[in-house]
């Protein structure tokens, strides 16, 4: 298996703000709360593009569907654009893009500083993915993914 | 494999996810501290991946068989998602496979204690249910066992005790 390793800032900021809508049980509060703490409280506008967020990711949620399926993946902010317009259509793609771009302000404070933390995650990840692979049965993650994935 | 790297906040809160479609998943990492932890959850998501391959079909009829899509949660898991997510979360992080990578299990139940007392209600009771499936997909570890009808039947007998 090879493993690629991408750090991008359209899928940060798509992550940032898909967090802060909160609208999934999986959201992680504490992400946001120190987001919160670190960039100050919410300006009329975000407030008003988290709600438009939320709509649309109620609409297209976690599965086949999903909003971040056209964002996370793309190579570049005009890909992950395109994608949303092939997934949503134009009128959708541009209002969910007005929720993103309302945050870039806040996040361009995060992104700043935060960039700097996963350069060296994926840096030492380097070194750590081949070790994880060659570990060998009984017992390695290959014996245990074999258990779960094949006849 | 496709490894989008996110960013996080706060010690020991790696996490990731397996929703961006085959091939890729997210990994919440800041902190080169919590890498061990990122190992774990790399394995949990392509696990989740894979999951395609033989244990959706094992699960689906097993899922019918006990009725599992009819518990819908009110707010957080329906019954259906709960199982699936602990079964994994049993084997990965900190789970029956972490000895074998130099980890430690977690303390399921201790853990589900101080979730429900921050207030994360759906992360407590999926603790909880992982927790009780950690003996039994420890059991097939050691036994070197795949996962079959009989540990699916087996898992939800548990359902009584959500």
């Amino acid at each position: 298996m090879n493993v690629t390793i991408e750090i991008s800032r359209h899928a940060n900021l798509f992550h940032f703000v898909n967090n802060l809508a909160a609208w999934h049980f999986s959201c992680r509060r504490h992400y946001n709360q120190a987001w919160l703490d670190e960039t100050g409280a919410w300006t009329p506008l975000e407030k008003n593009a988290l709600d438009g967020f939320t709509a649309l990711a109620r609409e297209y949620p976690y599965g086949e569907q999903w909003l971040g399926r056209a964002i996370i993946p793309a190579r570049t902010e005009a890909e992950a654009h395109e994608n949303l317009v092939r997934m949503l259509g134009t009128a959708k793609a541009d209002r969910l893009w007005s929720c993103l771009a309302a945050f870039e302000h806040r996040f361009g404070r995060i992104w700043t500083q935060d960039q700097n933390g996963l350069k060296p995650v994926s840096r030492s990840s380097v070194r750590l993915w081949p070790a994880a692979r060659s570990l060998e049965p009984p017992g390695s993650w290959k014996s245990t993914l074999e258990l779960i994935s094949l006849p | 494999m496709t490894i989008h790297l996110l960013i996080s906040r706060g010690k020991a809160s790696a996490a990731g996810g397996a929703n961006e479609g085959p091939g890729r998943i997210t990994l919440e990492i800041l902190e080169t501290e919590d890498l061990g932890r990122g190992v774990e959850l790399f394995l949990h998501e392509v696990g989740h991946l894979m999951e395609k391959v033989r244990f959706d079909p094992l699960f689906e009829a097993a899922s019918r068989r006990h009725g599992l899509k009819r518990l819908k949660g009110n707010q957080g898991w329906d019954a259906h998602q709960l199982v699936r997510e602990a079964l994994m979360g049993a084997l990965v992080p900190a789970g029956a496979l972490s000895p074998y990578l130099g980890r430690q299990p977690m303390d399921h139940t201790a853990a589900a204690v101080k979730a429900r007392e921050r207030g994360d209600q759906w992360y407590a009771g999926l603790l909880e249910l992982t927790g009780l499936y950690f003996p039994l997909v420890s059991e097939y570890i050691e036994q070197g066992r795949p996962i079959d009808k009989d540990l699916l039947d087996r898992a939800l007998a548990y359902r009584l005790k959500i």
